[in-house]
Parts: C-alpha cells; sequence; structure tokens
C-alpha cells in the first residue's frame, strides 16, 4: 500500500487546510486531517515512504558489513574469528535503540545518520548468523573437494559457501528490516529520526499522540501502518526463502 | 618417478591423543602406473589420500615426511603453488559424488569453474569444454546435463561429474578414494570400467584407496595392503596374490568370497586397534595367527624380498 500510494493517490500531503483541521475520517480524508488541516492519509502514504526507505537502505547497510566479517570469521577460525565476533559482541552488547540514539547524538539528526545509526546496530546480527552457517558448511564435503580442485580462499567462500548461506540472509534481510522500521519508528518518536516536514510514520504518531483524547485518528492510523509495515517483512521472508531453495524448486 | 612419498606420518589430535593414522609410509609411483592402497577402515587409507595434495585439515596434521610429486616437495610448498597442483595436475575422486558437489551450483559450472582457474579459459570455451568431458566420462546427454544442479543426477551420474572435473585438467595424477563405495553394484563397474578406459587414453597414473581387494585387483597393477596406519605390504598385483607373504595379506585375500565354494568364510578374528594405543611392536600381532614373541616386542622392519615385493614381518629376514 505504502509503495503504489503516491501513484494511485494524488492529493498533496503539503497542502495546508487550517479551516478543516483535526477533522475526523470522512470521505474526502480517509485518516482524517492534523493539526494544519493537512490530508493524514496522504501523509502517512509518504512517511511511510520514507520509513521504508530509511529502514531497507539501513538494513543494505549492515548487510554489506555484517556478511562479509562472518564470512571472513566462520571460514578463517581461529584468531581472525576471535577478533570480528568480539567487536560484534561489543555493538551487540549495547541495546539497538540506545546505540542508535547514540549515534545519532553523535553525527546529528538527519535522513541519512539514522539509517548509519540503524545500520551499524544491525551488523553483528547478520555477522554471527552467516559465520554460524559458514562454520557447518566449510566442513562439508564440497568445500573440501573445492580445495583439492585448488580453488583459492576467496573463490571458496564467495563462489561456493555464500550461495549456500544467502536463503539464511535472505531470511535475516526480511527479519531485520521488521526490526529495522521498529527501530526507525522509535528514533522519529524521540524526534531523532527524519526531520519535518519530511517525516516519517514514527514522526506522525509522535506529533498526534498529544491529540489521542479528542483526535484518535491522528496517531492510531499511521500506528497501524507501522504494524502493517513490520508484519509484510516477515511474510516476504518466508515466501522468498521458499522461492530460492533450490530443493524446494521443481526439478524441469 | 612421478610421485614418491618418503616417510610419511599424519596424526588426528584427539581428546585421548595423539592418533597416528598414517605412520612411515613409503612408496614411489611411476608415469602411468596404477596403485591400488588397500585396507580396512581405520587403516588410514583415507588420510594418507588426503595428505598427498596436504587437503587434510584439522584435527588432521601432517607430522613428518615427504610427498615428492615431479621432484618438488608438496608439504614444504607455498600455497599459492600447491594450488597449481590441485586440480591442475592432480585430480580427486571421492567416496559420496553427492556431497562433493555444490548443492546449489549447476553442474556444468562446476565443471568449467576447474578450467577457468587452471587454464585461464573464457565461460563459454569452458562450458564447451565441460560438455565434451561430460561426454567422454560416458553421460548420455551431456548438454542438459550442464544445466542441472547436483541433486538433480543419481549417483553413478554425480560421480561421472566428479570424474569430469578431475579429469577437466588433464592432471599427471588420479587419488580416487574409494570412487564406487558409494554407488550400487552395476554402476560400480560402470564407474570402474570409465576410469580404466580414461586412464589408458591418456596416460594418467592412478591411487586407488579401496577396501576392496577384488577390486584392486580388477583396476590397479599395484597394490599396497596398510594396517593400522602401517604399510604392511606392497608389490605387483601378481605377486601379492599369489605369493601374499604378510599374514595379514593372506588372511585378506582367503576372505575374499569364492562363490562356488561351499567352504566356511574365514574372516579375520579380533577387530583392529585403537591408534591412539596401537599395540606394542607388530601392530598385527594380537590378530596375527603366526604370532612369534618378537612381534609383541619390535617393530618388523620394511625388507624387499626377490620378488620385488615389500613387507613388514617378523617372519621374513
Amino acid at each position: 500500500m505504502i509503495t503504489i500510494g503516491p501513484i494511485v493517490y494524488t492529493v498533496n500531503p503539503f497542502t495546508v487546510n487550517t479551516i478543516n483541521k483535526l477533522a475526523p475520517p470522512n470521505l474526502n480524508d480517509f485518516f482524517g486531517t492534523d493539526l494544519l488541516g493537512r490530508d493524514l492519509f496522504a501523509r502517512s502514504i509518504l512517511g511511510g515512504e520514507i520509513s521504508l526507505y530509511i529502514s531497507t537502505v539501513s538494513v543494505i547497510f549492515s548487510l554489506v558489513l555484517g556478511v562479509p566479517l562472518g564470512l571472513i570469521a566462520g571460514y578463517s577460525k581461529g584468531m581472525v574469528d576471535e577478533v570480528i565476533m568480539r567487536i560484534m559482541d561489543i555493538i551487540l552488547a549495547f541495546p539497538g535503540l540506545v546505540l542508535a540514539l547514540l549515534v545519532v547524538a553523535v553525527l546529528g539528526i538527519g535522513i541519512n545518520n539514522a539509517i548509519i545509526a540503524i545500520g551499524f546496530t544491525g551488523i553483528p546480527i547478520f555477522a554471527r548468523i552467516v559465520r554460524s552457517v559458514v562454520l557447518k558448511i566449510s566442513e562439508l564435503d564440497y568445500v573440501e573437494a573445492a580445495r583439492a580442485l585448488g580453488f583459492n580462499r576467496w573463490r571458496i567462500m564467495i563462489r561456493h559457501i555464500l550461495p549456500n548461506v544467502s536463503s539464511v540472509i535472505i531470511l535475516q534481510f526480511t527479519l531485520s528490516l521488521a526490526a529495522a522500521i521498529l527501530t526507525e519508528a522509535a528514533l522519529s518518536f524521540l524526534g531523532l529520526g527524519a526531520p519535518a516536514p519530511l517525516q516519517s510514520l514514527g514522526g506522525i504518531v509522535q506529533e498526534g499522540f498529544p491529540f489521542l483524547q479528542n483526535a484518535w485518528w491522528y496517531a492510531i492510523f499511521p500506528g497501524i501502518l507501522i504494524t502493517v509495515a513490520v508484519l509484510g517483512p516477515n511474510f516476504l521472508g518466508d515466501g522468498l526463502r521458499d522461492l530460492l531453495d533450490p530443493k524446494l524448486r521443481g526439478s524441469s | 618417478m612421478l610421485l614418491s612419498v618418503k616417510g610419511l606420518t599424519a596424526c588426528y589430535e584427539t581428546p585421548a591423543g595423539l592418533v597416528r593414522a598414517v605412520e612411515d609410509v613409503n612408496f614411489d609411483l611411476d608415469k602411468d602406473d596404477s596403485l591400488a592402497i588397500v585396507g580396512e577402515s581405520g587403516s588410514g587409507k583415507t588420510t594418507l589420500a588426503l595428505s598427498i595434495t596436504r587437503i587434510l585439515k584439522p584435527p588432521g596434521r601432517i607430522m613428518n615426511g615427504q610427498v615428492l610429486f615431479e621432484g618438488r616437495d608438496i608439504l614444504t610448498m607455498p600455497e599459492n603453488e600447491l594450488r597449481q597442483i590441485r586440480g591442475g595436475r592432480v585430480g580427486m575422486i571421492f567416496q559420496q559424488p553427492q556431497a562433493y558437489l555444490n548443492p546449489v551450483l549447476k553442474s556444468g559450472f562446476q565443471i568449467a569453474e576447474v578450467l577457468e582457474i587452471h587454464r585461464g579459459y573464457d565461460r563459454q570455451r569452458a562450458m564447451q569444454e565441460a560438455v565434451r568431458l561430460l561426454k567422454e566420462v560416458g553421460i548420455a546427454s551431456p548438454e542438459e546435463t550442464v544445466n542441472r544442479y547436483p541433486f538433480e543426477l543419481s549417483g553413478g551420474m554425480a560421480q561421472r561429474v566428479i570424474i569430469a572435473m578431475a579429469l577437466a585438467c588433464s592432471p599427471l595424477l588420479i587419488i580416487a578414494d574409494e570412487p564406487t563405495s558409494a554407488l550400487d553394484v552395476t554402476v560400480q563397474a560402470q564407474i570402474l570400467e570409465t576410469i580404466r578406459r580414461l586412464r589408458e587414453q591418456r596416460h594418467t597414473s592412478l591411487i586407488l584407496i579401496t577396501h576392496d581387494l577384488s577390486l584392486a585387483a580388477a583396476a590397479c597393477g599395484k597394490i599396497m595392503v596398510m594396517y593400522a596406519g602401517k604399510l604392511v605390504e606392497a608389490g605387483d598385483r601378481e605377486s601379492i596374490f599369489k605369493n601374499p607373504k604378510h599374514p595379514y595379506t593372506q588372511l585378506l585375500i582367503a576372505s575374499i568370497p569364492k562363490i562356488r565354494s561351499s567352504e566356511e568364510f574365514p574372516g579375520i578374528a579380533g577387530s583392529p586397534p585403537n591408534l591412539a594405543n596401537p599395540p606394542t611392536g607388530c601392530r598385527f600381532h594380537p590378530r596375527c595367527p603366526h604370532v612369534m614373541d618378537i612381534c609383541k616386542n619390535v617393530e618388523p622392519p620394511t625388507i624387499s624380498t626377490d620378488a620385488g615385493q615389500r613387507v613388514a614381518c617378523h617372519l621374513y629376514k
């Protein structure tokens, strides 16, 4: 809904109409209007886009850094593994949101900084899960066969082991995406996410929060959208995993 | 001399202590020769095979010895030179073909990759060569097979793909570790015939590792018998079968089932020793029918007989 919204629903989310402020949901404004009379449905769609953009890019950020670290740690074992994983443990020791707050506090408020903050906290999750699978796979016979054929370690890691980890990475991507959407919503709720007027869903919820008693739609509808956005990737992950596993694909 | 193994000793580090899986093994292999290494489970055959190309991985460790391949010691060679030899000059065939193919890569790609690495072929040329190799190893529809994933292949086909990978760069030596044990009997015969035919056409040397003496006799000119990590007897196929010297070899040959015979199947009493704590003296002495006092304390030296056999037994001086 968030992705196709802008195409089918073309009300300008920035149009201020103070006469029509805090209007309850009606046929014109499905979600009602906000304090400045802006259409909440249009705002929520835009906010959702921003939420999804920040969380997706930040999960890609954690994946791009976390997967190679896990791959190297799992395949190399020994000292390399110890050093990488202890650093990951340090990052993981902080609660995600606290760490993200810290990063934003250091870097300042802004969409890119929110991406870095959320992405950074997600690195160890990818590193850990990839490492654990790589540890298992690198003991398998076909990796021994690859060594017996004279392939170097990078080729073995990237061409032979990584594809066997891909279903786990994809699954983790969707789980992390759901978590990132929540973290992003929390950050924006605290005013540390995307700055106004390009507010994400969490920001709109925060705006509407004081009006919960007399204009319930202001915070509730964007909140429901967050819930839907968190559920979506989880279902997507299940579907993708089934699709990408060659053993579940019918043989031709 | 293509391959010369000298004093090779390999161990596994276990909580129970060092397990000497291969101890002081010596043998030579000429170009175009074929050698079968025979022994029961746990006699160190596979460890020996993995040690030759140094792919033995922890907890396994090569303690001692030399593996001279074309005069150069594989055990002290830098890793990047070793990679040229693995797959390029020495091909390996394994026991469980399905497990040795990567499940997420198409079989054609896996063959082509070897050619890309060792021969520098581009993808298209490597794929053409993969199709040709599959035809050569006896796959009926190579064009379709290259596009199949390993789980879509039967055991026999998967083993042929492995053979094609091993042969891709025309290696000088092929090490086949129980290549037919996981296959059913008719497929076994076909695979063996394929290996034999390719070896004749390409003049590749072969080391065949097997627990099956009759298979060894069918495929190889020379036979080496191992027991508990040690070489007990080695020689030509004919002399080993007609005139086995070591009591263990004699018992092994007597244990080959004979179809028309109604005799009791003799077998060998007892079981192989625990290599973390091997018997003193000759390792076979607890099971040997000809055991003497000296066998219990003194390790027998390997001596050469007039017929060109080598045997490690106190019966021969």
